[in-house]
């Protein structure tokens, strides 16, 4: 089969692992991501508040870096606490509001297209499962969410850890798992959702629409189940109260709501079960109509 | 079907069935096929795409099992799909990509390393005539690109095995012996062996050598075409010239002779069959011996069109 041949002839050389099949979906769902310049772009600015947060701790243990600017050392030790609260609500959670974005404007093109044209058959005819094919996807937005949460919250860490010597370390030292568990969690639960639903609807606006329609509507059911009957389950089904109360109990604070953790972590595994078991009725081959 | 020699069957049939909900798609399918290009014959909602469709793993049977180079189709299916291309019948692609990076992809999942896999990609690009497309994206391809995409696709990664659903729909006749031509040539090179289903018959006729022909998710019948073209090589029809007084008669008894077997239609029509080591010229040999005149001398020619026909007829001889 060669250019020169024409010929038929087979192929008899090596082949990849099976098991890491699925990483080829991966890989060709990221490039096919960072093809647009204006995700690109997108992308970039998402590093730009770590950037922030990493100058304002190193101007921290600075004085001489601060006297250039002409600020005081104990208005910025009294501005900027590098402490739990840093990592996990003005880093990690401004970071999950772009990593939203993230989700939003990738997930449905992952799906939705190869439903459309009806690019199945083609994916399951070959040495690869369903589970395979989801988890492809599903790297996809890992790899996105990673990159913008804890991998920078893991490197924000490190060189506090650095500046702020072994005491500091043996106080916070729940932050750094903590930071990798919730931003997970949270991947999982925006993201199955997102690819359910881009498997359902087919067609990546309006997966957008029905996405975000449905954070709203249970954000509008919740709240209003809270005032009316004054109780925490109306939380269960809003997306901020749960990742709060989740966040809080991985990394030990105190949590601002009255829903419990294990709610919050048993609205997590129910949301990601959901999701799977709807997404698992769309990615076949072929739909059996019985 | 063939008997099972020492290489194992492509297809091994063993009560195969598959139902969905209260449907039977296919009931008890049994029989074990070794031909170099099978043909999958049948009217609309006979089962053939179910057929395929099992066979990739798609669906699971609900009773019975099959089996494909002796594998599993079940317990073995990843393994079975590695050697397995496949051709959909309707329009299947990955949007916003070129065709030789869809091509790429595809042969990249079935397990070839990124080099190779871009290399084959426009190897079979060039093979199947779209070389100078290579870099289009599919979506602006035209139906019979697509169809030929479908087939680079399958072909990609050199399977052993390739399932071909309708791989003529909607092609303009050139496209369509186009087509063709590649499958014939795929089934000549011995690389890969083919399952061709269509409803077609001129299709499964030039291409195919086994044909199975199914019929409300059942066999209908089953036909070696090579074996049929020989055999049908051997029945003659003759129609012979007004001679002499009982010239007819001892031109039947010298083919008898010869160890033909004769059946008299009429004073003038005869048929023959010929037994192994004669030939026609042993024929008209004994027709100048007995001074006859042979006016016409036909093969028999039982198409696919006559053996599909007779398998489409009910019980009472309708169809």
């Amino acid at each position: 089969m060669a250019v020169y041949d024409h010929g038929y002839r087979g192929y008899g050389g090596a082949l990849m692992p099976a098991r890491s099949r699925f990483l080829v979906i991966s890989r060709y769902g990221l490039r096919d991501v960072f093809a647009s310049r204006l995700f690109l772009a997108f992308f970039a600015f998402c590093f730009a508040w770590p950037l922030v947060l990493l100058v304002a701790m190193y101007l921290r243990y600075n004085a001489e870096a601060l006297a250039l600017i002409n600020v005081s050392a104990s208005d910025l030790l009294d501005f900027v606490q590098v402490n739990t609260w840093f990592f996990q609500n003005l880093f990690l959670h401004a970071q999950l509001y772009l990593a939203f974005v993230v989700v939003l404007v990738v997930g449905p093109s992952l799906v939705s297209a190869d439903l459309r044209n009806r690019a199945m058959p083609l994916y399951l005819s070959r040495p690869l499962t369903r589970t395979d094919y989801v988890l492809g996807k599903l790297v996809v937005l890992g790899v996105l969410v990673s990159a913008i949460t804890w991998v920078p919250g893991l490197l924000l860490f490190a060189i506090q850890a650095a500046l702020g010597g072994g005491e500091w370390l043996a106080e916070h030292w729940r932050v750094a798992p903590s930071l990798v568990v919730v931003s997970t969690v949270w991947m999982l639960c925006m993201s199955l959702p997102m690819l359910a639903i881009a498997a359902w609807v087919k067609w990546k606006p309006w997966a957008r629409i029905v996405f975000l329609g449905a954070i709203l509507s249970g954000t509008a059911f919740g709240e209003f189940y809270k005032q009316f009957y004054d109780s925490w389950l109306g939380s269960m089904v809003v997306a901020f109260d749960v990742t709060a109360a989740l966040s809080s109990s991985v990394f030990g604070t105190e949590v601002s709501i009255q829903m419990p953790g294990a709610a919050a972590w048993l609205a997590a595994v129910g949301l990601v079960a959901l999701s799977a078991a709807l997404l698992y009725r769309r990615v076949r081959a072929f739909e059996v109509v019985k | 079907m063939t008997e099972k020699a020492a290489a194992p069957p492509v297809i091994d049939l063993d009560g195969l069935s598959v139902r969905f909900g209260r449907h039977q798609v296919l009931d008890d399918l049994r029989g074990a096929f070794s031909g170099r290009a099978i043909g999958l014959l049948g009217p609309n909602g006979a089962g053939k795409t179910t057929l395929l469709n099992t066979l990739l793993g798609f669906y699971k049977p609900t009773a019975g099992t099959a089996r494909l180079f002796d594998m599993d189709i079940t317990a073995q299916g990843r393994e079975l799909r590695r050697r397995v291309g496949y051709m959909p019948e309707r329009d299947a692609f990955i949007a916003g990509i070129s065709g030789v990076r869809f091509v790429r992809l595809m042969a990249e999942l079935s397990g070839l390393p990124p080099e190779a896999a871009l290399e084959r990609a426009h190897e079979v690009f060039f093979y199947v005539g779209l070389g100078e497309a290579r870099y289009r994206n599919v979506e602006t391809y035209s139906l019979g690109m697509k169809q030929l995409l479908k087939l680079a696709q399958a072909i990609a990664h050199g399977p052993s095995l390739l399932f071909l659903d309708e791989p003529t729909n909607g092609l303009d006749p050139p496209a369509r012996l186009r087509m063709l031509r590649l499958i014939r040539e795929i089934r000549d090179s011995g690389k890969a062996r083919i399952v061709v289903s269509s409803h077609l018959l001129r299709d499964v006729e030039e291409c195919c050598e086994e044909v199975l022909v199914l019929n409300r998710g059942k066999i209908a019948t089953y036909c070696n075409l090579a074996e049929e073209r020989r055999a049908n090589r051997r029945f003659l029809e003759l129609d012979l010239g007004a001679e002499r007084e009982g010239a007819g008669s001892a031109f039947r008894g010298a083919i008898e002779g010869l160890g033909c077997e004769v059946a008299v239609v009429n004073r003038r029509r005869i048929k023959a069959v010929l037994p192994p080591g004669i030939g026609v010229r042993h024929i008209y040999a004994s027709a100048i011996e007995q001074d006859v005149t042979i006016r016409r001398l036909d093969y028999k020619r039982t198409s696919l069109e006559d053996i599909f026909l007779k398998a489409m007829e009910g019980d009472d001889g309708r169809l």
